[in-house]
C-alpha cells in the first residue's frame, strides 16, 4: 500500500520483551524490509480485523502462533482502519522472524455494566447491558514468523489515541 | 354476570406439561377452528398459490367455507378443515395439517395479493404446549402477472398503541404494544382484569391502517393469539390456538371490536420504522422460529427454604455501594440523623426509632412487650421538602423482614411497605404488606383521620427510568394492581418485558410510592418513590436468592412516556343482569 511507512531497524527497546529474539543478522538500518514480509503482516492485520468485525473469535485465534493462548479483547466490536492505513507502521526485525505492526484505527467497543442484577440480566438477553463507545486507537500487533508464516503473538490495543 | 376471578392468576397456574402424544390426540379431534360469528365464504370455490420468501409455496383449493386442500411445496395435497374471516378486503384463514402438530394461519390482502403466513406447531420447545411459529411473507401467484416487489413486514409503526377489545366470544381484554418484541395483555373477563401479563409478540404492517399482531403466552399456557386489526376502525379478526388451563384445545376464529385507549412514546431515532429488530450482538439460535423470549425462571432458579436460608446465612448485603440500579441515586439524606420517633401504623404495628447517624439506626417494637433495641444499617433520601424515604432490614426476624418507608414530616404521615421473604409458592420470592400510619415525634401532632391512600392516578402511565448510562427501563403502570417493566433495545425500541403485581400510594400531588413484586421471576420486591416534579425516584430493592439476601438502593431519572386511558375498565361495576 502506498504511503505505508515501513522501517527496518534494531528494535530491542522499542518492541519490548515480547520481541527480544536474538538478532543474528543485523542489516544496515536503512535497508528496506522485504516487501513480501510487510505485505504478509499487513494481510495478517486485515484478517484479524475481519474476524473481529464478524465476531469470529475462533477465526481470529487461529491467526495466533498459539491459538489456545490468544488473548482477544471481546469488548471490541468493530475496527475500521484510519486514513486507509497511511499512518500505520510495520517494523520487521533484522532477522525477519519478528515484527511489530502499529495500526491506527477507529474502534467501536463495549464494556459490560455491572454488577449483575435482574434488570441487567434481562438487558443482556437482548444484547444490552453494556456501555458502548467509539474511539480512535492503535493496535500494536506483535508478530512472529512460524514455519515461514507470519502469526500474531499478541494483539494489543491502546484506546483513546488522538491526532 | 359477576366478574369471574380465577382461583390462581396466570403466573401461578401449574399448566400440565403435555406430551407430544397427548397433544396429537387433542389435535386429531379438531377438524377445524370454530367461530362464534358466521365464517366467510369469500374463498369458497377458489384456488390460491402462495409464493413465500424462504419457505415452500402453499397451494390451496378451497372446496367451500369449511374444507380445503393444501400442498406444501411439491408435497401431495392434504384435505383439512378451515375457517376464514374477512375484514375490509383482507382475509384471515386458519387450518391444521392433519396428523401433524402443525398448522397455518394466513392473512391475504385481496387487492395486492400480498400475504403473511404463520406456520405454527406444537412440541417444538421443551414445554410442548407452547405454540411455536415461523412467519413468512409472500404473495398470491397470479397468472400472467409479475411477482410484486412489496411485502408485508415487521414494523414499529404500531409500537406504543393500546386497545380495548371485545371478541364475539365475549372475551374482553386490554392489549398494549409497548415494545417491538413483546406485548401486554389484561384479561378483563377471563381473569378478572387484576393483572397484566406479557408475551413475545409479532407486529407486522400491512398498511398504515392494518397490522397483524400475534402473541404466544410463553411461560403460561403457551396459547397463540393472532389477529388482523384495523387501528382506525378498531376492529379485529383473528384466531386463538392452544390449550387452556384444563388442557382443552382452544382453536377458534374470532372477530371483535374495541376502543383505542391511547399511544405512548416511542424512543427510536426519527426515521427508524422498525424493519429490523436491534438485538445488539446477541445471536439468536439458528432454529426455526427463534426469537428472544424472556424466561425468567431459567435465570432465576427456584430455591427450597433450606437452600435460601443457607444462601442468606452466607451472604446478606445491605446497600452495597457498587450497584447498577443506583447510578442516578440522590445524595443520602441527613434529615433523620439524631431524631427519635415512633411510627405507629393502623395495623397495630408501632416501631420506635433512634437514628444514630445518617446510616445507622436502632429500632424496637413500641408498647407492651417492647424488645431490645436492634441496630441496622439504613439509607434515606429526601424526595421532596419534608418527605423522606428510608429502608432497612429487621435483623433477627424469621422471614428476613425489610421495611421500605416513606415519611411525610409536614403531615406526620407514614406508609410502610413491609417485605418478607417467601410466599406459599416460592421460598425465594418476596411478599409485601402496606401499612398506613402516623409519626409520633416531639413537635409533631399527627392527624387523627388523614392517611396516605392507595391511588389509581398512575394507572395507564408510562415512565422511562435511566439508572445509569447504558441501563434504562420503562415502567408501564398497566393496571391498578400490576406493573410492567420494559428493557430498551439499543436503538431505543422497547424490547423484552415482564410484569408483576403492584400497588400505588399517593403521598402528595405528583409524589407516589409504588411497589411491584417480580413473582414467578426473580422474586424481587421493588419499591420506589416517584417524584413527577423532579422526575427522579429513590427506592429500595429487596431480593433473596442463590446470592443471599440483598437490600439495595434504586435511583433513576425519569421521562414521561405517555399514558393509556384505561381507568374506566378497572372500575368495579355492578354485575350485569342476564337478559
Amino acid at each position: 500500500m502506498s504511503g505505508m511507512a515501513t522501517t527496518r531497524r534494531s528494535f530491542i527497546g522499542v518492541a519490548g520483551a515480547a520481541l527480544s529474539a536474538p538478532l543474528t543478522a543485523v542489516r544496515p538500518a536503512t535497508a528496506p524490509a522485504p516487501a513480501d514480509d510487510v505485505a504478509a503482516i499487513r494481510a495478517l492485520g486485515q484478517a484479524y480485523t475481519r474476524h473481529v468485525n464478524a465476531g469470529d473469535y475462533e477465526g481470529a485465534a487461529a491467526l495466533f502462533a498459539a491459538p489456545s493462548m490468544a488473548a482477544i479483547d471481546r469488548g471490541i466490536q468493530r475496527v475500521t482502519s484510519d486514513d486507509f492505513g497511511a499512518h500505520d507502521i510495520i517494523t520487521v526485525a533484522a532477522d525477519a522472524q519478528t515484527a511489530i505492526a502499529v495500526l491506527h484505527c477507529t474502534v467501536e467497543a463495549e464494556r459490560a455494566i455491572g454488577p449483575e442484577c435482574p434488570l441487567l440480566d434481562m438487558a443482556r438477553q437482548q444484547g444490552g447491558g453494556v456501555l458502548r463507545r467509539t474511539e480512535r486507537g492503535v493496535f500494536e500487533h506483535t508478530c512472529v514468523k512460524q514455519d515461514g508464516v507470519w502469526k500474531l503473538q499478541r494483539a494489543g490495543y491502546r484506546g483513546g489515541v488522538t491526532g | 354476570m359477576p366478574t369471574r376471578y380465577p382461583k390462581e392468576q396466570m403466573h401461578r397456574i401449574r399448566y400440565t406439561k403435555l406430551t407430544p402424544e397427548q397433544i396429537a390426540g387433542k389435535l386429531a379431534a379438531a377438524s377445524a377452528p370454530v367461530s362464534a360469528s358466521p365464517l366467510s365464504d369469500v374463498l369458497s370455490g377458489t384456488t390460491m398459490k402462495l409464493v413465500l420468501d424462504g419457505a415452500p409455496a402453499l397451494t390451496y383449493r378451497f372446496a367451500d367455507r369449511n374444507h380445503l386442500s393444501v400442498s406444501e411445496g411439491e408435497g401431495a395435497a392434504v384435505q383439512a378443515g378451515y375457517g376464514a374471516l374477512s375484514l375490509d378486503g383482507v382475509v384471515l384463514f386458519s387450518h391444521l395439517v392433519p396428523r401433524t402438530p402443525r398448522g397455518y394461519t394466513v392473512v391475504v390482502e385481496r387487492d395486492t395479493g400480498l400475504a403473511t403466513v404463520f406456520e405454527t406447531w406444537f412440541s417444538g420447545y421443551e414445554d410442548n404446549r407452547e405454540v411455536q411459529r415461523q412467519v413468512s411473507y409472500g404473495y398470491v401467484e397470479r397468472a400472467g402477472a409479475a411477482a410484486p416487489a412489496a411485502r408485508h413486514g415487521i414494523t414499529n409503526r404500531i409500537e406504543g398503541k393500546g386497545f380495548y377489545w371485545k371478541q364475539d366470544t365475549g372475551a374482553e381484554t386490554l392489549e398494549f404494544y409497548p415494545t417491538v418484541l413483546y406485548s401486554n395483555f389484561v384479561e378483563l373477563s377471563r381473569f378478572g382484569g387484576e393483572l397484566s401479563f406479557c408475551s413475545p409478540s409479532d407486529y407486522i404492517r400491512i398498511n398504515d391502517d392494518k397490522y397483524i399482531y400475534s402473541r404466544v403466552e410463553a411461560e403460561f399456557s403457551g396459547t397463540m393469539t393472532t389477529y388482523l386489526l384495523d387501528v382506525n376502525r378498531v376492529e379485529q379478526i383473528g384466531v386463538r390456538l392452544g390449550f387452556d388451563q384444563a388442557d382443552a384445545l382452544e382453536y377458534y376464529l374470532f372477530q371483535g371490536r374495541g376502543e383505542w385507549v391511547g399511544q405512548i412514546a416511542q424512543f427510536e431515532p426519527f426515521g427508524d420504522v422498525g424493519t429490523k429488530i436491534a438485538i445488539g450482538n446477541r445471536n439468536l439460535p439458528a432454529t426455526k422460529g427463534a426469537r428472544p423470549v424472556y424466561r425468567p425462571l431459567k435465570t432465576n432458579p427456584i430455591l427450597t427454604k433450606p437452600q435460601l436460608e443457607a444462601a442468606i446465612a452466607k451472604t446478606t448485603s445491605v446497600f452495597a455501594p457498587n450497584n447498577a440500579m443506583a447510578g442516578n441515586k440522590g445524595p443520602i439524606s441527613t434529615f433523620l440523623s439524631g431524631k427519635d420517633l415512633t411510627l405507629r401504623y393502623d395495623s397495630g404495628m408501632a416501631i420506635q426509632y433512634r437514628f444514630d447517624s445518617a446510616e445507622t439506626l436502632r429500632w424496637r417494637r413500641a408498647g407492651a412487650g417492647e424488645g431490645a433495641w436492634r441496630q441496622e444499617t439504613y439509607e434515606s433520601w429526601d424526595s421532596a421538602p419534608g418527605v423522606v424515604m428510608f429502608g432497612h432490614l429487621l435483623s433477627g426476624e424469621p422471614d428476613h423482614d425489610a421495611f421500605s418507608i416513606v415519611v411525610d414530616f409536614d403531615h406526620a404521615l407514614v406508609t410502610c411497605l413491609h417485605g418478607t421473604m417467601g410466599t406459599p409458592y416460592i421460598a425465594n420470592e418476596a411478599a409485601v404488606k402496606t401499612s398506613f400510619g402516623v409519626v409520633e415525634m416531639s413537635g409533631l401532632t399527627p392527624p387523627r383521620y388523614r392517611r396516605h391512600q392507595f391511588t389509581d392516578e398512575l394507572v395507564g402511565r408510562a415512565l422511562s427510568w435511566n439508572y445509569r448510562p447504558g441501563l434504562t427501563s420503562m415502567h408501564l403502570y398497566s393496571t391498578p394492581h400490576s406493573l410492567s417493566w420494559i428493557i430498551f433495545l439499543e436503538n431505543g425500541s422497547g424490547g423484552l418485558e415482564w410484569s408483576g403485581p403492584a400497588s400505588y400510594v399517593k403521598i402528595r400531588d405528583e409524589l407516589y410510592l409504588a411497589y411491584w413484586l417480580e413473582e414467578a421471576c426473580n422474586g424481587t420486591l421493588g419499591t420506589i418513590l416517584i417524584n413527577l416534579r423532579t422526575m427522579r425516584n429513590c427506592g429500595v430493592d429487596y431480593n433473596g436468592g442463590a446470592n443471599g439476601l440483598r437490600l439495595s438502593v434504586v435511583g433513576a431519572h425519569a421521562r414521561h412516556a405517555g399514558r393509556f386511558n384505561t381507568l374506566k375498565y378497572f372500575t368495579p361495576k355492578a354485575a350485569e343482569t342476564p337478559s
